[in-house]
């Protein structure tokens, strides 16, 4: 990350100062949006969506900048209110697009190959296909895991699932997209 | 822990193939930093007395009200034990005069005499136990 000069501590200190406040927002925004992004991109695919709900992200947080008590990470908070607006807008689209809840969320495929911000070759939109594929939860799992090479701690602290549960989550993910691969050769 | 590898993963490799605009980040820090000032941050509401002690109030008064609702059941069903066993009419029932008297204007049988005094019986023997 470019942005070196960012102590969690201190940033909470001066969020909680009005006189601070928007400085130091700012200093959050330039150390999260990357990785909030990657995070929100993964769930809805396009770029122009994850670059709305990137949006929606940090205006919420900053409304509700009182609301965060220290208790757990900013990271942690961030990225909850980050995956609650993806899975709302997920269940936006999937009203429009989809008849049954049961049905695969095709229409993040499809916005996947629609989308100029995209240069992965088949392999790549396969692995987006069998991801898709994966019930929600699993999908977050191995999403944090894979990509992030994120710990199952913090993974646990964010879905609020325990570690154990996590790995199992993720394993089976992992077993479904191999399946996924073997039974399209 | 270390995950086991998985080998078409492996081959896959962990970019996911999602690009962005040149500068996006730096421009998307600017933008949402013109933004903010539209947005007003909700204030923080310190919690006062009467909202820290209203549970306790509330569940304090839900078990006054279910404390009144049994004694006011017990009470009732005592006074309708009491109703059947009327002192008046036990002692009237005992006069055979008046039994006489009124087997033959009233409309009573006597077989509802008698079971009307195994009921007494039985529930003055109740009562002596309790």
């Amino acid at each position: 990350m470019a942005y070196n000069d960012f102590n969690e501590e201190i940033i909470i200190e001066e969020l909680r100062n009005e006189d601070t406040r928007q400085i130091a927002f700012n200093k959050v925004i330039r150390f999260y949006s990357e990785p909030l992004y990657r995070q929100i991109r993964r769930m809805v695919i396009d770029h122009e969506s994850t670059n709305d709900i990137l949006q929606e992200t940090f205006i919420k947080a900053w409304i509700n900048i009182n609301h965060f008590r220290g208790d757990a990470k900013l990271s942690t908070w961030l990225y909850k209110i980050a995956i609650n607006e993806s899975i709302t807008f997920i269940n936006k689209e999937r009203s429009k697009y989809t008849t049954s809840i049961d049905d695969e969320d095709s229409f993040l495929i499809n916005n996947l190959e629609a989308d100029e911000w995209f240069d992965g070759d088949n392999l790549k939109i396969e692995l987006q296909k069998a991801i898709n594929k994966l019930p929600e939860k699993q999908r977050l799992v191995f999403n944090m895991r894979y990509f992030d090479e994120m710990k199952y701690e913090d993974i646990s602290e964010i879905l609020g699932t325990s570690v154990g549960a996590l790995k199992a989550s993720y394993h089976h993910a992992v077993k479904k997209i191999e399946d996924f691969f073997s039974s399209s050769n | 822990m270390k995950d086991k590898k998985s080998d078409i993963l492996s081959k896959i490799g962990r970019d996911a193939g999602f690009k962005v605009p040149e500068d996006y980040f730096e421009n998307f820090t600017a933008e949402m930093e013109k933004k903010f000032p539209e947005h007003d941050v909700i204030p923080e509401v310190k919690p006062d007395l009467w909202s820290k002690l209203r549970p306790y109030i509330y569940m304090t008064a839900m078990f006054a009200g279910i404390w009144c609702m049994m004694w006011i059941f017990n009470d009732l069903a005592d006074k309708a034990g009491s109703d059947r066993y009327n002192s008046t009419i036990v002692a009237g029932f005992q006069n055979e005069e008046n039994l006489d008297e009124f087997m033959l204007h009233g409309d009573i049988s006597e077989y509802d005499i008698y079971t009307y005094e195994d009921s007494v019986a039985a529930d003055k023997a109740k009562m002596e136990l309790e």
